[in-house]
């Protein structure tokens, strides 16, 4: 059942939506609002999700309260989505390393002897 | 204090810590105090260069030295290039996180580290280190971030582009974020303002300072398993993090945490657990400690971020903030992380805004990577922002407190990130300060200033398990995996103890690792009372649950018809106590809940400060202290007004004199803790607390996190009290002597010219 | 490296023979040689006050002073303290009044405290001030610390 919603726009987003601050979203779940918006504003859902996730680094908060959930986040009553930079308390800083899946590194550009020749 | 009955036998008591007589006999083991059969022993080869590309890197004389037995680089750390083709944000933070370990082609601050090396003692370790050679190409460095964010700044990070909430820039920078918030129409606010105040001011690097040097003890079996033993805030975290950054399964990891002496942020990232698995795999699978130097502390760990921050407030004449806009720019060192974004929701957090704008930079500089400090990025933040409401509120001839009051945020205001707060005691704390009599209190003597200042922290939630057990004496274990920094022991088994209706005593906690017990998050974010004491609740919820079973089925009786209250349970006039029950259990039981609790309430704090300014040499004396905080319950209120007086001694050590300070070529010049100054007893008086408690209504005893929120107001509330006594406004941190003596002498020049 | 050195000590009523190098410290020789791991190492020269025992009875940075100079001397250490069975009242008090967070500073500060009520069994929170500013905590504004001494000198 899709309810309607007052959906906050961060304020950097703001030249995709003509300066609107607050907008109205009838959806479901979190991944429904940011379709919704997508599709009245296009380009929105690039900068807020990564594949099928919000981006590291945000998070969405359902009437000030920061979701778990994510994009599947269920809305089962008219509410306040903000989406905002991620924080966690004292852990502030060290979030980035809140890190899985992918990983590439190039090999050391330098030349190396860490290896004690047997000769 | 209050006169009102405590609904509860437990909490509110200030009982023994159950940690407490190991810690005062010196049985207490700490990550330095760990020893293994077969140990070796690490060092690191740290960057003398604030910036350089390293060329080349020759152990070989090193390797040759007698009793080394390991050399590691960057080249050591998992290369997996092909299995990857996406190049997400998440990839990009591990290739830095990595960096940060070992320098994989740049060093990027002094300190860095290049290699480490595995020996039969440390000195034999240290010996090797100066053996080892590295060819660098030194490069221009930038260490500060008003500079580096200029257009001809020497670029950290080739890769490097700024993110606005998932905007992407599209040229090389060491902006790395931009934060923004904004409501309503701040041209029109500051229109309807009758004053406005608008300052810059700057913030130094500092440190978290704990006591105790980070260390790490590893060792890699054959088998591929690896064990660590640590000081850390979160073994959970540092078996997640060693899975990323060596590329193995997270349950082939072991945590062990030791006693941990002082973290305060700076111990959740990880620097030599990696390096000590590595060089235990690579010497033969033996066990390798490591311990840091102080010296590394200071010049490779933790610090938090220096910054510049504009802050212009404009208010009516009947005191009402009109419109409030800031410019915060933080060094975040050498890769991007440092705690902006905190620092923008903290800056105006106490205050009910209509018109707000908020801007927030993450600048990388070389210096080392910003750790998290104790309510990360909000001192800085509430130093300028409180320093500008003391000056509006001087300017409308208000009371510093009445004018705070007239603006100060309930349950319903907005923040100005958006969200609206819950029930809150910003005007409770704030009144409390008010008619406290330090308050009051005649304050004389020639320079001599009283000043005032408010803090905010979000506080934490986090996610925390734990199990406990009955024992047949009808005492209790409890098993746990928060990390005890500051006496978390004993306010979790408290609350265990009062769930139950059971004596403290009768309830002994364990902090074990990951081996032992469910996720837990760090202890930070002043989560751990709030979180850990959630899981202890629920735990104890599920015991009763189940004894009462049990009673019903002693007394064969359906459980509705058996009460249970005070750890008494009752049936048609027969009772069994908690401890009577536990000796007729045939089944043992036991109980686990882990939860991630999200309704963690913010906190408020107000400080009162006196000072004296020695006008001749600058030296600030703090003569009276009162720090005001509501803590929504303190399980332990010896504990809480610990945290509330170790945030405010910290808090007076960032005002007054700590600081980094490097030479031209980035060195790092004052790397001891005589140079590091930090404050001693004879630089402090007795600190008063006064616990103000508005319950939060997200939590089965109202708890709120304490141990942040006291270190946001003392910088503030000190350059206020500095105003009052010599007429100075500071804006600049630390505020020691020669800054003292500096204003002062603008001060009387400025007067002869005018 | 020199040759180790054959070291005779007592520590806390015990006689102790040890080999030392000459370049290892105290703090060093009590810790890692010993096994007396309650002398905390938090700066390694002499600014923190966590490696404190008593030397012939004086207060001293452990790390400050060779192993060889232990050589026919008297070492008390954090692991003496609790005489008999029972806690000094200093370590009492400092439970007590919740003196301690993380605890690491606390052996010297106990020791430093200590020194003190042997030689000033009486003294103003300003004498207690002055004689710990050797010590560095950072958990606890040193406050409960203070208040901890003084009570426990009125016990003494």
């Amino acid at each position: 059942m899709a309810s309607l919603h007052e959906v906050w726009i961060p304020p950097v987003h703001r030249d995709l939506t003509a300066g609107a601050e607050r907008v109205q979203v009838e959806a479901a779940t979190v991944g429904e609002i940011v379709a919704a918006l997508e599709r009245r504003f296009p380009g929105l859902a690039a900068r807020l999700t990564q594949g099928d996730a919000l981006r590291p680094g945000i998070a969405v908060a359902v009437n000030g309260v920061i979701s778990t959930r994510g994009l599947r986040q269920r809305l089962n009553e008219p509410s306040e989505i903000h989406f905002v930079p991620a924080i966690s308390g004292g852990a502030a800083s060290s979030t980035s390393l809140t890190i899985s899946g992918a990983y590439r590194m190039r090999p050391p550009a330098f030349s190396v002897t860490t290896t004690l020749s047997t000769g | 204090m209050t006169t009102t009955a405590s609904p509860y036998k437990v909490i509110g008591t200030r009982p023994v810590r159950p940690d407490g007589v190991d810690k005062v006999t010196g049985r207490a083991i700490y990550g330095a105090d760990v020893r293994l059969p077969g140990m070796l022993h690490g060092k690191v080869l740290r960057s003398p260069h604030a910036h350089a590309r390293i060329l080349c890197i020759d152990a070989s004389a090193a390797l040759a030295l007698r009793g080394v037995h390991a050399v590691i680089t960057a080249q050591d750390m998992p290369a997996i290039s092909d299995k990857i083709a996406d190049l997400g944000e998440s990839t990009v933070n591990l290739r830095y996180a990595s960096n940060n370990i070992l320098a994989h082609d740049k060093v990027l601050y002094y300190g860095h580290a290049v290699a480490a090396v595995a020996a039969d003692n440390v000195h034999i370790a240290e010996e090797a280190l100066s053996l080892i050679r590295v060819e660098y190409e030194v490069l221009p460095h930038v260490l500060d971030g008003k500079q580096a964010m200029a257009p001809d700044a020497p670029i950290l990070l080739d890769d490097l582009r700024t993110n606005e909430l998932g905007k992407l820039g599209d040229r090389p920078t060491n902006v790395a974020e931009h934060i923004r918030h904004q409501r309503g129409d701040l041209t029109k606010g500051f229109a309807e303002a009758d004053v406005i105040v608008e300052r810059t001011f700057h913030t130094a690097t500092v440190h978290q300072g704990y006591i105790e040097p980070q260390n790490a003890t590893a060792l890699w079996n054959e088998d591929g398993q690896l064990f660590i033993w640590c000081s850390t805030q979160g073994a959970f975290s540092v078996q997640e993090q060693l899975a990323e950054l060596l590329q193995i399964p997270v349950s082939r990891i072991i945590v062990t945490p030791t006693e941990i002496g002082g973290g305060f942020g700076g111990k959740i990232n990880v620097y030599l657990e990696p390096l000590a698995a590595l060089l235990s795999r690579k010497a033969g699978h033996r066990p390798v400690k490591m311990v840091m130097t102080r010296a590394e502390v200071l010049a490779a760990t933790g610090p938090t971020s220096g910054s510049y921050i504009r802050v212009k407030m404009g208010a009516r004449r009947d005191g009402v903030i009109t419109a409030a806009e800031a410019e915060l720019i933080y060094e975040a060192g050498a890769f991007p992380g440092s705690p902006v974004g905190a620092g923008c929701g903290v800056i105006f957090a106490p205050y009910r805004l209509e018109n707000v704008q908020i801007d927030g930079y993450d600048v990388v500089v070389n210096r080392p990577k910003a750790a998290a400090y104790r309510a990360p990025g909000g001192t800085n933040a509430a130093f300028a922002s409180e320093t500008v409401v003391d000056e509006l509120a001087e300017k409308l001839g208000m009371d510093p407190i009445e004018f705070r009051l007239r603006n100060a945020v309930r349950e319903g205001d907005r923040r100005a990130d958006g969200p609206e707060y819950k029930r809150i005691g910003l005007i409770e704390t704030l009144e409390a300060a008010r008619s406290h009599p330090h308050y009051t209190a005649p304050l004389t003597g020639k320079h001599r200033g009283r000043g005032v200042a408010t803090g905010f922290w979000f506080n934490w939630g986090g996610k925390s398990s734990a199990t406990a057990t009955v024992n047949r004496d009808g005492t209790v274990n409890l098993i746990e995996g928060s990390t005890d920094i500051g006496g978390s022991r004993a306010s979790i088994a408290m609350q265990l103890a009062e769930t139950l209706g059971i004596p403290y005593e009768d309830v002994r906690p364990q902090v074990v690792g990951t081996a032992g017990v469910g996720y837990n998050d760090v202890t930070g974010g002043s989560r751990t009372t709030f979180g850990t004491g959630w899981a202890v609740y629920e735990v104890g919820k599920k015991i009763l649950a189940e004894m009462r079973q049990r009673a019903a089925d002693y007394w064969g009786v359906p459980v509705e018809e058996v009460s249970v209250a005070d750890g008494v349970f009752a049936y048609n006039g027969e009772s069994l106590s908690f401890r009577e029950l536990a000796g007729k259990l045939d089944t043992p039981v036991t109980a686990s809940a882990s939860v991630h609790p999200q309704n963690y309430g913010p906190g408020f704090g107000v400080h009162i400060v006196d000072v004296e300014v020695d006008v001749e040499t600058g030296k600030v004396t703090i003569l009276r202290y009162t720090a005001a905080q509501d803590v929504g319950k303190a399980i332990h209120p010896s504990y809480v007004e610990g945290q509330l007086q170790g945030g405010v001694a910290q808090g007076v050590g960032w005002a007054l004199n700590e600081e980094y300070v490097y030479d031209e070529k980035g060195r790092l010049l004052n790397a001891t803790l005589l140079d590091y100054r930090m404050p001693t007893a004879l630089d402090l008086p007795m600190i008063d607390t006064v616990l103000v408690e508005v319950a939060n209504p997200g939590h089965p005893y109202g708890v709120r996190g304490v141990g942040e929120v006291p270190i946001v107001p003392p910088a503030a509330a000190i350059a206020n009290a500095i105003y009052r006594a010599i007429g100075v406004r500071m804006t600049e941190l630390p505020m020691s002597p020669p800054r003292i003596v500096a204003a002062l002498a603008r001060k009387r020049q400025d007067g002869v010219a005018a | 490296m020199s040759s180790k050195v054959i070291v005779t000590t007592t520590i806390n009523g015990e006689e102790f023979e040890f080999l030392c190098e000459p370049r290892q410290s105290l703090l060093e020789v009590l810790r890692d040689v010993l096994g007396f791991t309650g002398a905390k190492e938090g700066c390694n020269n002499g600014n923190c006050g966590a490696c404190n025992v008593l030397l012939d009875g004086v207060l001293v940075n452990s790390c400050l002073v060779l192993g060889v100079e232990a050589e026919g001397r008297t070492i008390e250490t954090i692991e003496g303290m609790a005489a008999g069975g029972r806690l000094h009242p200093l370590q009492q008090k400092f439970l007590e009044h919740a003196a301690l967070q993380c605890g690491v500073c606390t052996p010297g500060f106990l020791l430093a405290a200590k020194a003190l009520l042997d030689h000033n069994p009486d003294p103003t929170e300003a004498e207690v001030r002055h004689w710990l500013a050797g010590n560095l905590c950072r958990c606890t504004g040193y406050d409960k610390i203070i208040r901890a001494v003084l009570d426990a000198a009125d016990a003494v």
